[in-house]
């Protein structure tokens, strides 16, 4: 039973709100998603929350039961519907949309689950990050069983170890270092980013060589796919990485070029790909997304019934 | 080419059994627990020592209420991510693969410390293992699922196997958690406090691989986890205002109250999924709260299942609540006692944060020899 994309979905801040929430941000994604595939939220039997930088830095429980409770699906006992719902994070940066929706689409193609989301937010903890730059955003995509001539045909990883140091980012306690090695209005914990100058075309590097060697084991070439739905995140990453495999024309154009998001920018990507029509005309489409490690996560989704070899 | 996927057709029996996350309708393999390890930090508190420095608690009997008598704690030189690799290596020590054959590996801590005042975020802490542990071609991701965090990994990683999309893998686990209960010294006041349950924890590493079961055997024959996330809030760790770690503010009785309440479908549905009932099981592991909390809980699954299993398994006296380690750690010490015999059935019990619960229920096999050979 292959995986089939039902929905995509994001969402933004109202332009009034004082501090987005990342809970109600990907929980509002996970709502307009049911609602364009007219499901309940109860037919949820998986939930994954990918998000990195999320409200409070809360560590305990997951993010994803919050998100759950507030889309309404089967959160209270007993369930109203199925056996219930299982929600839990996966945290892989910005590879995480892609490591999840494997996760989910591999619960589908077992016959554990017949629908399941994948959501994803970021936002600013708390004023005094450092080295954090983000705009608020929710994305969700919703999963489900389909009938076979379409859904995702294969997935991949890479690491490249070698690139490690080149993206870190802590939450740190630095109410006890001097003002000048604090970042302002912190003193407490705080979120400290690091990104080398050469981290995103090394993550640009990494894709490309990863692409070509997932496509030419599978017996296929760049021309083979029709659409490449790169991650949004890091900026710059998703127009370079059109460039290097010389498909530019084939990466859809950003909404907003400027807009800073994180862990959400796979979901962007595929949201702006639905809107412009580009992924409706896409028989094969390669998703990429690339983040720190440097990893890389590819998944190839194909309307065709047959899988491409090694799938 | 041999078909040795033993459990195709039972597998396929099983598609209409009812629904949840429980097994794999139509999945050709079975996974089985290849490896078990643990790393515990050196140093030992003891519940005297540790309400010594509660003011505010002079009055509660903590081990008395809970059974925990000692827990490890972290010096400076260990935080969860050298417990998790520890853990991690211990684990492939008493396996039969080396760190290249580990196709995925899933880390599932709540605490991710780099020392004591750094939380790693990025890149993960299951990136930086694998490849301390020499498993670089791994696949691999962080999860975070509260107390649960394990079993939903073992959830995880027994969908991959039975698919076929991997053979073995580890899930592992470091909890460098006991800031939380530094933290709650100071505010501690009396047996309501929301910070009490803070106090019960200890640290610990764990680590588990699963293998594709290949023998026959039944391996691992149900994971059913399910959320109730209505009560989310009961039980939330954030970072601590006045100092390094965190604080956790729980609402432990009404917590348990849920919990037992909530888990007995999800358990239902996993015995049912592994041909057994709960009056068969040879040993409950449940995960390790308080021993009278257990007790409760036990009794109460009693009363709406029927029977009552053979052995409920206590580590609570020597290592406390070590979190999403508890049901692993607690197996390893039985492996090394040899107190489990093949062909018992284990279940392991998940209450978790989130609200989270629901069973892992397996068929013990020869992972016992492993441990019956120094590792």
């Amino acid at each position: 039973m292959r995986a089939r994309l039902e929905a995509v979905a994001v969402a933004r801040p109202d332009p009034g709100e004082a501090r987005a929430s990342s809970v109600a941000l990907a929980a509002e994604a996970g709502l307009a998603c049911l609602a364009r595939a007219g499901r309940e939220p109860a037919e949820v039997e998986v939930l994954v929350n990918c998000g990195v930088y999320r409200d409070e830095n809360i560590g305990e429980p997951a993010m994803a039961p919050f998100i759950q409770r507030r889309m309404g699906a089967n959160a209270a006992f007993p369930p109203s519907r199925s056996a219930g719902t299982l929600s839990f994070d996966l945290c892989h940066s910005t590879c995480g949309f892609l490591s999840a929706l494997r996760v989910v689409a591999g619960f589908i193609e077992s016959g554990r689950i017949r629908c399941g989301m994948v959501v994803a937010s970021d936002v600013d903890p708390a004023a005094g990050s450092r080295g954090l730059a983000l705009d608020p955003l929710g994305a969700a995509v919703l999963l489900a069983a389909g009938d076979g001539r379409e859904g995702f045909a294969a997935f991949h990883a890479e690491t490249f170890p070698r690139y490690a140091a080149l993206y870190e980012s802590r939450l740190s306690w630095v109410g006890d270092l001097p003002a000048p090695a604090r970042p302002p209005n912190r003193d407490d914990h705080a979120v400290l980013v690091r990104q080398d100058e050469k981290y995103v075309t090394a993550c640009v590097d990494c894709a490309e060589s990863t692409v070509r060697r997932f496509l030419a084991a599978r017996g296929m070439e760049i021309e083979d796919l029709h659409l490449i739905v790169a991650s949004r995140s890091p900026a710059g990453f998703s127009d370079e990485l059109g460039r290097r495999l010389e498909a530019a024309e084939r990466v859809p154009p950003p909404s907003d070029p400027s807009e800073r998001v994180h862990a959400a920018g796979t979901g962007l990507a595929l949201a702006a790909a639905m809107e412009g029509g580009m992924y409706a005309r896409a028989s094969r489409t390669l998703l990429v997304a690339a983040g720190p490690g440097v990893s890389v996560a590819l998944a190839l989704y194909t309307k065709d019934a047959d899988r491409p070899r090694g799938g | 080419m041999q078909d040795d996927r033993p459990n195709a057709a039972s597998a396929a029996q099983r598609a209409g059994a009812g629904r949840g996350l429980g097994v794999s309708a139509g999945a050709p393999w079975t996974s089985r627990i290849e490896s078990v390890g643990v790393c515990l930090p050196r140093q030992r508190l003891s519940t005297r020592e540790l309400m010594a420095s509660c003011p505010g608690a002079a009055d509660v009997d903590l081990e008395g209420l809970t059974g925990i008598r000692w827990r490890r704690v972290c010096s400076d030189d260990e935080d969860s991510h050298s417990l998790a690799r520890d853990a991690a290596l211990d684990c492939l020590a008493h396996s039969h693969h080396r760190g290249p054959d580990i196709e995925m590996l899933i880390t599932c801590s709540i605490t991710k410390y780099r020392g004591r005042r750094d939380v790693n975020y990025e890149p993960g802490v299951s990136f930086v293992v694998k490849n301390e542990i020499g498993a670089a071609g791994a696949l691999h991701f962080d999860l975070s699922n509260a107390c649960a965090g394990m079993l939903t990994g073992v959830l995880i990683l027994d969908d991959f196997i039975r698919r076929g999309a991997v053979r073995r893998g580890m899930v592992v686990s470091g909890e460098s958690i006991t800031s939380l209960s530094r933290n709650a010294t100071g505010s501690v006041q009396g047996i309501a406090s929301p910070e009490l349950a803070s106090l019960t924890l200890g640290d610990a590493g764990a680590a588990v691989i699963l293998e594709r079961n290949a023998d026959g055997t039944p391996g691992i024959t149900a994971c059913d986890l399910v959320t109730f996330a209505e009560y989310s809030d009961l039980c939330v760790a954030r970072p601590c205002p006045h100092g390094p770690g965190a604080v956790m503010h729980t609402d432990a009785k009404a917590l348990h109250q849920v919990a037992i309440l909530c888990c007995v479908p999800s358990l239902r549905r996993a015995l049912e999924r592994s041909g057994t009932s709960w009056g068969e099981i040879d040993w409950v592991i449940p995960h390790q709260s308080s021993e009278r909390a257990i007790r409760e809980g036990t009794r109460y699954v009693s009363s709406q299942l029927g029977g009552v299993p053979k052995h409920i398994v206590y580590n609570l006296e020597a290592y406390g609540n070590t979190s999403s380690t508890t049901h692993f750690v607690a197996l390893y010490g039985h492996l090394r006692e040899r107190r489990i015999q093949p062909g018992q059935q284990v279940a392991m019990l998940c209450f978790a944060s989130g609200l989270v619960v629901g069973a892992v229920v397996f068929t013990m096999d020869h992972l016992v020899e492993a441990y019956a050979r120094p590792a």
